[in-house]
C-alpha cells in the first residue's frame, strides 16, 4: 500500500458539488417555482447520483480502453499532463469527444433522476414527456401541417439550463485551477 | 453485583418442566461434556461431537439468552446487552468447538452466529446510545462495517480485505434504510415522506463514498503495477496527494541498469580486444540482447514495455566511453521521459597468455612473456 491518497480529487469534488449543487439549485427553483429547501435537495440528490454514476464509468471503462489511452489516462491522473509520445490531435479529439458526452450524460441522468426523485416523492408527476401544448397550439400544429415534435416541458428546459450552468462554472473553475498552476509553476 | 449471582442463582432452578432453565442446562451439560471429553482424551466419533456440540450449543443460547431475558434485565426486553452477550458466547463456542476439531461446518455457523449477534448488538447499541457523528447516526456505519468485513472476510479468508471497505457504505445505507421499509411484523410499509429524501440522500452520498474508494483502491492498482511511477513527483497531480515523510523509492531503471552492466561485463571483461571491437560495431544488436536479457531483473512485468536501454559509445583514450541509459518511455512528471544513465569505460588490458593455462588478470613484464595481447576490461561508475 503506497501513501499516495486521492485526496486532492475528494476536496476538488466537493467544491464542484458544492458550486454545482448552489447553482442548480437556484435555477430550479427559478424555473419550476420550488420552494427553497426542496430545490436544494433534489439539486443535491442529483448532483450526487450524476457523481458516483460518473466515477463507477469511468472505473467500469478504465480496464477495458486502449492501451494508449489508458496510459494517457494515468499519466493525467497522476501527472496532470499527456505524455509526449502519443500527443497529437487524436487525443483532443478524444478529449473534446469525452467532455461532450459527458455533458449530454450528466443531462439525461439529473433528467431521469429528477423524474424518478419526484415520482418517489408522490410530488405532482410532471413527467419529462409531457406535452406543454393547449389545444390551440395542437390545433395549429396541424393545421400547419408540421410533424408534432414534443415541446420540451418546463421540467427538462430547466434541467438543461441548470446542468449548462454547473458545468460553465466547474469549467471556469478549472480553467482557473489550470492557469493558477501554470503562473505557480513560472514563479 | 452479589444479588444479581443470587438472583441467578435462584433463577436457575428449573421452575417446571419445559421452560428456560432446563432447556439452558442441557445445553450446558452437552458443551460441559464434550470439553471433559476433549480434556480427558476420551476417543469419540466426531460425527456425533458435531451433533452434541451443535445441538447444545442451540439449546444454551435459546435457554441461555431467554432467561438472560428475563433475569438479568427485566422488562427490557430487547436490550443490546444481551444480544452482546449472546455473541461472545457464540464465539465462546466456537472457540471450543475449534479445540475439540469439530467439522468446519460447525465452526463456521457458530462463529457466523456470533457475527451476526455482533453485528446486531453493536447497531443495537449504537442506536441506544445514540452515538451521533454530524447528526447522522453511526450505528448503520459501525454494523455495515461489521457485516461487511465478515461476509467478506470468513466467507473467502484468503481475500484482501479491499472489497469489503468498498461495498461498506452501500450496505450501511442499506442498512439504514432497510428498517424505514419493514416493520417489525415484517410487513413491507412504505417510508413516511418525510424520511424518504433523507434516504436518498444518504443512499446517493453512499454510493459516492464507493466510488471514492473505489478509485482509490485503482490508483493503488496501478501504482504496483508500474513500480516506477512510485519514484517520480506528484506535486502537479489534481488527483492524488502523497502522504510526508515517506522513504525514497527508487526507480525501476537501477535494477535494469545494473543488471545491463553485470551483461556488459559478462560480455566484454577478459575477451579479446579485436572482438571487444567487434562487438562494439555490432551494437544495435548487442544492446537488444541486453536489454531483453537484463529485462528480466524487472519483477513488473507490465512494465517492461516501458524501459528501453540504448548505448552511446563515445571513443576515449585508447578505448571507448559506453553511456548506458535506461530511459522510461510511460507517464511520468518531465515533459519527455527520463533516463537514468551510467557510464562505463571499456579500455584495453594487457593480461598474459600462458598457452595451455587460464589466463591471470594484471600487467606483466613484456619481454619475457611471448605472448601478449589486449584485452578488454570494463569499469561502470
Amino acid at each position: 500500500m503506497e501513501p499516495v491518497v486521492p485526496l486532492r480529487a475528494i476536496a476538488f469534488q466537493c467544491l464542484f458539488l458544492l458550486v454545482a449543487i448552489a447553482l442548480e439549485a437556484a435555477v430550479l427553483r427559478q424555473k419550476l417555482r420550488l420552494p427553497f429547501k426542496t430545490s436544494i435537495e433534489y439539486a443535491a440528490s442529483v448532483n450526487l447520483l450524476t457523481a458516483s454514476l460518473g466515477w463507477f464509468v469511468l472505473l467500469a471503462l478504465e480496464p477495458i480502453l486502449p492501451q494508449g489511452v489508458q496510459q494517457q489516462l494515468i499519466s493525467y491522473v497522476l501527472f496532470d499532463r499527456f505524455f509526449g509520445e502519443s500527443w497529437n490531435t487524436s487525443v483532443v479529439v478524444w478529449l473534446l469527444a469525452a467532455a461532450v458526452l459527458a455533458f449530454f450524460g450528466t443531462f439525461l441522468t439529473k433528467l431521469k433522476g429528477l423524474d424518478a426523485l419526484r415520482w418517489l416523492l408522490n410530488e405532482q408527476p410532471q413527467s419529462s414527456q409531457s406535452q406543454l401544448t393547449s389545444r390551440q397550439e395542437r390545433y395549429g400544429r396541424v393545421r400547419r401541417g408540421r410533424i408534432a415534435i414534443a415541446a420540451p416541458s418546463r421540467q427538462a428546459l430547466a434541467v438543461l439550463q441548470a446542468n449548462a450552468l454547473s458545468f460553465s462554472a466547474i469549467l471556469l473553475l478549472l480553467l482557473l485551477r489550470t492557469s493558477l498552476v501554470s503562473i505557480g509553476d513560472l514563479s | 453485583m452479589r444479588d444479581i449471582l443470587l438472583r441467578l442463582i435462584k433463577a436457575l432452578k428449573p421452575v417446571q418442566f419445559i421452560c428456560w432453565q432446563t432447556l439452558f442446562w442441557l445445553g450446558a451439560a452437552g458443551l460441559g461434556g464434550t470439553f471433559l471429553v476433549q480434556r480427558l482424551g476420551v476417543q469419540i466419533d466426531s460425527e456425533t461431537l458435531n451433533i452434541i456440540i451443535s445441538v447444545s450449543w442451540l439449546l444454551a443460547t435459546i435457554g441461555g439468552g431467554w432467561g438472560a431475558l428475563i433475569v438479568l434485565s427485566p422488562g427490557d426486553y430487547y436490550s443490546w446487552k444481551t444480544v452482546l452477550l449472546l455473541s461472545l458466547f457464540s464465539w465462546g463456542t466456537s472457540l471450543l468447538a475449534n479445540a475439540v476439531d469439530a467439522s468446519r461446518f460447525t465452526i463456521f455457523l457458530l462463529s457466523t452466529f456470533s457475527w451476526i449477534f455482533l453485528a446486531i448488538a453493536a447497531g443495537w447499541g449504537c442506536q441506544e446510545k445514540n452515538f451521533n457523528l454530524l447528526g447522522m447516526p453511526l450505528s448503520p456505519w459501525v454494523s455495515g462495517a461489521i457485516v461487511c468485513w465478515f461476509a467478506l472476510m470468513t466467507w473467502n479468508p484468503d481475500a484482501n480485505w479491499v472489497p469489503a471497505l468498498v461495498v461498506r457504505p452501500l450496505v450501511s445505507a442499506a442498512i439504514a434504510t432497510v428498517p424505514n421499509f419493514v416493520d417489525w411484523d415484517m410487513t413491507f410499509k412504505r417510508p413516511p415522506m418525510a424520511r424518504r429524501q433523507q434516504l436518498v440522500l444518504l443512499v446517493a452520498f453512499s454510493l459516492l463514498l464507493s466510488g471514492w474508494l473505489q478509485f482509490h483502491f485503482r490508483v493503488q492498482q496501478w501504482l504496483t503495477n508500474y513500480p516506477s511511477l512510485m519514484a517520480d513527483d506528484f506535486r502537479h497531480s489534481e488527483f492524488v496527494y502523497v502522504l510526508p515523510n515517506q522513504q525514497m523509492n527508487l526507480s525501476k531503471g537501477v535494477p535494469l541498469l545494473s543488471a545491463a552492466e553485470n551483461g556488459l561485463s559478462a560480455n566484454l571483461n577478459d575477451v579479446p580486444w579485436p572482438r571487444v571491437e567487434r562487438w562494439l560495431l555490432n551494437l544495435d544488436e548487442q544492446i537488444e540482447l541486453l536489454e531483453q536479457s537484463a529485462k528480466d531483473n524487472i519483477s513488473a512485468v507490465a512494465e517492461q514495455r516501458f524501459w528501453g536501454l540504448q548505448a552511446i559509445p563515445l571513443a576515449a583514450g585508447d578505448g571507448y566511453d559506453l553511456r548506458l541509459r535506461a530511459v522510461w518511455t510511460g507517464p511520468t512528471s518531465e515533459s519527455n521521459g527520463y533516463f537514468i544513465e551510467k557510464s562505463c569505460q571499456i579500455r584495453p588490458r594487457q593480461q598474459a597468455v600462458a598457452a595451455p593455462a587460464v589466463p591471470r588478470p594484471g600487467t606483466v613484464d613484456g619481454a619475457e612473456q611471448p605472448n601478449l595481447a589486449l584485452f578488454g576490461g570494463g569499469e561502470c561508475d
